[in-house]
């Protein structure tokens, strides 16, 4: 897979073989793709669009608020199936990548409202 | 004295159903069981619907059907298998005790993606649990599940674009995936599971070979091995070393032979009735070993008898001669009660015990021919008729010998049985009446518990 200069790379969706999974990548200059892709199946929706400074600002202002950069790697990577989240995101110096296994914390609300509050002009919800 | 002796009978016959329903101390456990090796999963079910209970433990039943060859050390297949099963209960039904003895499975609607809180490690105290979604997309995910907390860790490549932007590697063998199954979002088997349950389809069965045995292996318990014993080429096994027949055990039972049944008159000694027919019966019965050699059986049967007579007599009534020809016809059924107490010589076994039945029906018929001076005139009627309105309570004993025979892998059960009653039957006032009978039967194992 060509790596591309992600901001934030957001997964959610099926930690199982089988289900669907969600995925947002924002670029650093707003470019942002959406796919919605089924095990196996491939890409069931996908779509394009470019953030705003404004949109990108507050995402980053809610990694700032959940303090992401010192978020463990994994939460609950003992249990095995079910659903996952993971945020993948780099700035400047500061990078880290965190998953999330049936296991919500204030930091997935907060992180999931602001980027649904986002998307919704653009009619995407993540689900986790 | 059936004041007495019913309850008690009631409660020794219960003993090893109640046997039956212990469950193994861990959530689960793998551990010989004489040459087999037996992988057990508890889970307890916390759900607001019990028909959850009932589906789970169908798709258990259903995947976990497959019984395994345990080789020998040299690769051969010797008398050892590996079992497993499944015990699906209600969580709220266990005691307290016996949850920590249970993977605590928390059913939820919608279309939720199950998952384990843990992979279970088999033997070990600490029990696993997790959240199944209802419905999922096939029931065979409930397998994949208990696989896990049997022990199984996933056996797939996740090709889906977040563990690739991680580059994690679930199979550990240093491959990666391809652009088009990242494409795809595909999550291809590792080598060697393609086609077992724990791969990329869960929807496939478990393979002897892969998933039992590592089961097994997790277990890290050297003994869970077909001993040398076992793997001694014999047609047939003495009844200890035989797993078919050791341990706590339920099953079907059947009975045909021959029914006596004697009638006479307390005070006017003339008037007796003996009749001979058929006996035959259905039932279910529970065993348990007690100590070495000795092993209770209790047992629930539906007895059938029907027995009959044919009278001929020739008279002279006046100058010509008479002939009356007489039928009696009875038929009689019962619900039986009893347990016995086994003696285990190598494959023969001896038994005795008492035996409590109750009445269900009791029907005679009686018909014939008056014959005189060559005119025939009809005696009785030909039709069924209750012998009385008042359900007896029969008490017995039966002796006899059991016979342990190979058919089809499984071992069974051959009896020869003797039942002695000690009252009577019928609920007569004047006429003391046995029911006699001599059987031969067939115990058939069908479900094994814990020893």
């Amino acid at each position: 897979m060509a790596q591309k200069n992600y901001f934030l790379q957001v997964y959610a969706g099926s930690n199982a073989p089988w289900g669907t999974t969600q995925s947002l990548l924002v670029e650093e200059s707003g470019k942002t793709t959406y796919y919605l892709t089924e095990v196996g199946k491939g890409d069931l929706d996908t779509s394009s669009f470019t953030l705003t400074k404004a949109e990108l600002n507050r995402l980053s202002e809610t990694l700032k608020k959940m303090n992401y950069y010192k978020l463990s790697r994994n939460y609950n990577e003992e249990s095995v199936d079910g659903l996952r989240l993971t945020v993948i995101a780099e700035k400047g110096s500061s990078k880290n990548a965190v998953t999330w296994e049936n296991f919500r914390t204030k930091e997935t609300k907060l992180l999931l409202d602001n980027v649904n509050a986002i998307l919704k002009k653009r009619n995407i919800e993540i689900t986790y | 004295m059936k004041n007495f002796l019913v309850p008690l009978l009631l409660q020794f016959t219960c003993l090893p159903f109640l046997a039956a329903q212990t469950y193994e101390p861990q959530a689960t456990t793998v551990k010989k069981d004489s040459c087999n090796v037996v992988i057990t999963i508890q889970v307890g079910v916390e759900t607001d619907s019990l028909s959850d209970i009932a589906r789970i433990q169908a798709a258990a039943n259903e995947c976990f059907a497959v019984t395994c060859d345990l080789p020998c050390e040299n690769g051969e297949i010797g008398k050892c298998k590996v079992i497993s099963k499944v015990v699906v209960v209600d969580w709220k039904k266990l005691s307290v005790q016996d949850r920590d003895k249970f993977h605590h499975v928390k059913m939820v609607p919608g279309t939720a993606i199950s998952y384990v809180d843990r992979v279970g490690i088999p033997n070990h105290r600490k029990a696993s649990g997790g959240t199944w979604g209802r419905p999922e997309y096939d029931p065979k995910v409930y397998c994949h599940e208990i696989w896990h907390l049997a022990g199984l860790p996933d056996r797939y490549r996740d090709c889906r674009r977040d563990r690739v932007a991680l580059g994690v590697d679930n199979c550990k063998d240093g491959k990666t995936c391809t652009p088009e199954q990242i494409e795809k979002g595909e999550c291809p088997s590792c080598d060697g599971h393609e086609h077992d349950c724990m791969g990329s389809d869960v929807k496939k069965s478990a393979d002897c070979n892969i998933n039992m045995m590592e089961v097994i292996r997790l277990a890290n318990d050297i003994t869970l091995v077909c001993s040398e014993e076992c793997c001694k080429t014999r047609t047939r096994l003495p009844p200890e070393e035989d797993s078919n027949y050791s341990g706590p055990h339920i099953g079907v039972l059947l009975d045909a032979g021959v029914g006596l049944y004697n009638q006479r008159h307390k005070e006017f000694k003339d008037d007796k009735l003996n009749m001979i027919g058929g006996a035959f019966s259905i039932g279910g019965y529970g065993l348990i070993a007690l100590m070495t050699h000795i092993e209770l059986m209790s047992y629930l049967k539906l007895n059938y008898a029907a027995v009959s007579k044919k009278i001929v007599e020739n008279e002279h009534n006046g100058i010509y001669p008479a002939t009356i020809e007489e039928y009696y016809r009875h038929r009689f059924a019962d619900l039986s009660l009893g347990a016995n107490l086994i003696y285990r010589l190598q494959l023969l076994s001896l038994y005795a015990g008492p035996e409590v039945a109750f009445i269900l029906m009791a029907k005679s018929k009686y018909y014939g021919t008056y014959t005189y001076n060559n005119m025939t005139s009809p005696l009785g009627q030909d039709e069924w008729r209750n012998i009385t309105e008042k359900k007896n309570i029969q008490l017995g004993i039966n002796i006899g010998a059991m016979y342990q025979v190979m058919l089809l892998r499984n071992a069974m059960m051959l009896s020869l049985n003797i039942y002695y009653p000690f009252t009577n039957y019928i609920a007569y006032e004047y006429y003391r009446n046995r029911l006699y009978n001599f059987n031969l039967g067939l115990m058939l194992p069908l479900m094994y518990t814990n020893r």
